[in-house]
């Protein structure tokens, strides 16, 4: 027992003093020292209270109150106002066992709003009178939008410099394929860039035709009602796009590489290619050979995958004759 | 015990071929290609070669060689093909005996929808820009299936869209979609795909009208049958109200439909007669943020309109529209716009004024 | 015969596939290590590591192959499926309309016995549960027994 015992002894006195030192830990509770300060949750507003945006209507643990229209939800699960107006608490009877909070934007409206009608919203912009921060304001873009901005002009006018090309090449063109005096040659090109496009694109050729020429109509249309055209000068102009796209749809085709070519049509194009069978079943050496110096081209009525194949076939032909003459 | 008795019995079939017979029945019930016919019916016909050459939509003669089909399965759909012939071959003759209409549009559907070769057709073919040979929704049996097809996946999306886009109830209450409605540009990109609902476009692709494909699956008389399409945005800015408006973009009225040929184009329809207003294209405005445009299409009770007074395209209610005129929605289609860099061009083609800009931050 | 056929067909479906995974399996197989395969296999103990490594993470290989059917077998394939569920669908009908039959005659029967002679129907309808078939009861076979009867035969008591 000695051991556990301090004998202090001070110099001059001639008191002893024993003291006992704290050798064991002090008992307690083990979870009463936790209790933590109050959180002041609860409703911060109540019904009918007005608010403005981001004000704290209700802070929770848990979802004791749902949020309803144009109420948000934090982490905590804290509840807050979206919009500005008029705090309601309700009961939605599509949820029968949650409670709700709202904001109404007006105070004549209750919650909640009868299920099919059109929503109540507000627009909340305002409309930039000043004209300088107005157009700042227009010209401004995302950081994200401004990157890419000039990858995509580039690309924009490259597209648009090809198109100014192919429209050049079909106005020279046209000349040597057909008599140009029946066409209007800039509404010609025009429309034969436009049906090349949706052709491209995998339209059907008469609904290619129709739509390419129903964009240059609408176009006029358009400019017509810009610069106040006469009702007479929209439909002579109009006028003059049907009869020229009616003359190049019955004097022009494409082929399927998409280039311009005489016209040919789907009987003939079936004939031809009747014809090119026959002859390869009969003489396949020859019209190869034919096929091989072009004198022959079947791109004019064959498809792409047609006259791949065909190319296939012909090779193998000529190879089986070249062996066959070693 | 009893399954085996039950079993035993020998199944005898009539030599009855009605899913061979075109006298009566139309010829896209049947397989286009005699190949194809042949390399299905292999072993139904068998005095030709075709199992040892592979199945014919193999197109690879590698490929055909190393396929093997699984063993019995041709003998077995021999047996299996003249159960259900027999049985649509009964159906048939129970049909000539009804008069009911929907009963017959029924008995129609169930004696073809087994029949492998409508079952081909169908499954491998293309079912919005549908070959009629091949697809032809004349038949009940291809509306059926093409409703089906429709209900598995395009309709819920659609009526997801519309929910959560709040397409409804923000202009109509609300829709039971019954018709496949959708929508093309092709007049301004020439982009040949039909939109998805819900879809953000740009103002370059939207600056012409659309193109509409709408196709009915029900049994109705489509030579008397009319049709609205309205395309309405309710995201015009109200700056008195500080809310939003709805605008009309576009309305189209008395038109027709085919149960096959339903682009619904300027070819269907003339300025004069069908055009209830001009498509005005969207060019929303700076910071006002993304505006809806919802297509609505209507069945007419009546062949014309009967009130179009309150057509207007600002502040336009088409609610009221719909109850005034009776009309009854049949389905939807909605696309997104916002304001983009283009938006400035299509307003000065348009000969519109110069859009408005609002400040970036609500306030 | 239909089920018979089919019952073949089902059965050969999986195995005769060309791209079923037995073959592959041949190659690589990730099976326990034994005495055999330790020394006389054709795989190193690397490669094994990785196909061991790659087989566990990739559940594709874990499940069977998805049959590739060519387009006409596929839909010969749901011809007969629909068939046999059809079919399966009669016999079904068939069999619960026989039953109900019978059930409706029984009740019949007893209704009339009830009203006849309620004293027998009390006897028919004694609960006869946790009665068992007779043991000694014999067989019915093709020819006799060389023991026609146990006739020393006591039951066994208890």
């Amino acid at each position: 027992m000695l051991s556990l015992f301090q004998i202090i002894k001070p110099s001059n006195s001639p008191i002893y003093i024993q003291i006992r030192t704290a050798t064991k830990r002090a008992a307690g509770s083990r979870t009463s020292m936790k209790d933590s300060a109050g959180r002041r949750l609860g409703p911060k507003k109540y019904d009918g209270q007005r608010v403005k945006v981001g004000e704290i209507i209700m802070r929770q643990r848990g979802t004791k109150i749902y949020p309803g229209e144009y109420v948000g939800i934090g982490k905590d699960h804290t509840l807050f106002a979206l919009e500005p107006g008029f705090v309601r608490y309700y009961l939605d009877p599509f949820h029968p066992r949650k409670k709700f909070v709202g904001v109404s934007l007006r105070e004549d409206i209750k919650l909640p709003r009868p299920h099919f009608d059109p929503r109540v919203r507000r627009f909340g912009h305002i409309l930039l009178d000043n004209k300088k921060a107005a157009l700042k304001e227009e010209n401004s873009l995302s950081r994200k939008q401004y990157l890419v901005k000039d990858s995509i002009m580039k690309k924009y006018n490259e597209r648009i410099e090809d198109r100014l090309k192919l429209l050049n090449n079909f106005k020279s063109s046209l000349k040597d394929i057909i008599s140009v005096e029946n066409v209007d040659t800039n509404i010609a090109a025009n429309y034969l860039v436009r049906l090349r496009m949706l052709l491209r694109n995998g339209f059907l050729l008469k609904d290619a035709q129709f739509y390419s020429q129903q964009y240059l109509k609408s176009e006029v249309d358009l400019q017509g009602k810009r610069e106040q055209w006469s009702l007479e000068k929209v439909s002579t102009y109009k006028h003059k796009i049907n009869s020229t796209c009616k003359y190049l749809d019955n004097n022009v085709s494409f082929d399927n590489k998409f280039k311009l070519i005489n016209f040919i049509s789907l009987e003939e194009k079936e004939k031809l290619k009747k014809e090119l069978h026959h002859n390869l079943t009969e003489e396949p050496v020859a019209t190869a050979k034919k096929i091989k110096d072009s004198t022959i081209n079947p791109s004019s009525f064959l498809s792409l995958r047609e006259e791949n194949k065909l190319k296939r076939k012909i090779n193998s032909i000529l190879q089986s004759e070249k062996n066959a003459k070693v | 015990m009893l399954r085996r008795s039950l079993h035993s019995s020998v199944i005898k079939f009539q030599q009855n071929e009605i899913w061979k017979d075109f006298t009566k029945r139309s010829v896209a019930l049947s397989l286009r290609s005699s190949k194809l016919k042949q390399s299905l019916f292999v072993n139904i016909e068998a005095n030709n070669n075709q199992s040892k050459k592979g199945p014919y939509t193999l197109r690879r003669k590698a490929s055909r060689a190393r396929y093997k089909s699984p063993e019995e399965i041709d003998a077995t759909f021999k047996i299996a093909y003249s159960f259900l012939q027999d049985r649509a071959d009964k159906i048939y003759s129970k049909i000539d005996q009804t008069n009911d209409p929907t009963l017959k549009n029924k008995l129609l559907v169930k004696a073809e929808i087994n029949n492998p070769e409508v079952q081909y057709n169908f499954q491998f073919s293309d079912k919005i820009d549908n070959n009629p040979r091949l697809i032809d929704y004349n038949l009940p049996v291809y509306r059926h299936l093409g409703l089906k097809h429709w209900e598995s996946y395009a309709q819920m999306l659609l009526m997801q869209r519309l929910e959560t886009l709040h397409a409804i109830p923000d202009t109509l209450p609300t829709l039971v979609p019954r018709a496949n409605v959708m929508i093309k540009f092709p007049y301004s990109t020439g982009v040949n795909k039909w939109i998805a609902p819900g879809e953000f476009l740009s103002s370059n692709v939207t600056q012409f009208e659309p193109i509409f494909k709408i196709q009915e699956f029900e049994k109705l008389d489509l030579a008397t049958q009319k049709y609205t399409i309205l395309i309405v945005n309710p995201d015009e800015p109200d700056l008195i109200n500080d809310s939003f408006k709805t605008t009309l973009c576009y309305g189209l009225q008395n038109l027709t439909l085919d149960y096959n040929d339903n682009v619904i184009d300027a070819r269907k329809f003339n300025v004069k007669d069908n055009v209830l207003i001009d498509y005005l294209p969207p060019v929303p405005e700076k910071n006002a943020g993304q505006q809806r445009f919802v297509v609505w299409v209507f069945r007419q009770p009546n062949p014309t309109l009967t009130d179009t007074s309150v057509i207007q395209r600002d502040s336009f209610n088409i609610r009221k529209f719909v109850e005034l005129n009776q009309l009854d929605p049949i389905g939807s289609h909605i696309w997104r716009s916002e304001w983009d860099t283009n938006v400035a061009n299509v307003r000065k083609k348009y000969g519109l004024p110069k859009g408005r800009v609002f400040s970036k931050v609500r306030k | 015969m239909l089920p018979i056929q089919r019952s073949l067909y089902i059965r050969n479906r999986g195995s005769l596939n060309p791209f079923c995974l037995s073959s592959f399996l041949t190659l690589i197989t990730r099976g326990k290590r034994t005495k055999a395969n330790k020394n006389g296999s054709d795989i190193s103990p690397q490669m094994q590591r990785v196909v061991t490594q790659l087989s566990v993470m990739s559940a594709r290989k874990k499940q069977p192959k998805m049959l590739k059917l060519s387009n006409e077998d596929l839909i010969k394939h749901q011809t007969i499926e629909t068939a046999w569920s059809i079919y399966q669908d009669k016999l079904n009908g068939q069999r619960t309309s026989k039953l109900k039959k019978q059930y409706f005659a029984i009740e019949e029967a007893m209704n009339k016995l009830r009203q006849i002679n309620p004293k027998l129907f009390d006897k028919c309808n004694i609960d006869e549960s946790g009665k068992i078939f007779p043991m000694e009861l014999r067989i019915p076979t093709d020819y006799p027994p060389r023991e026609i009867w146990h006739y020393n035969y006591t039951p066994k008591k208890e």
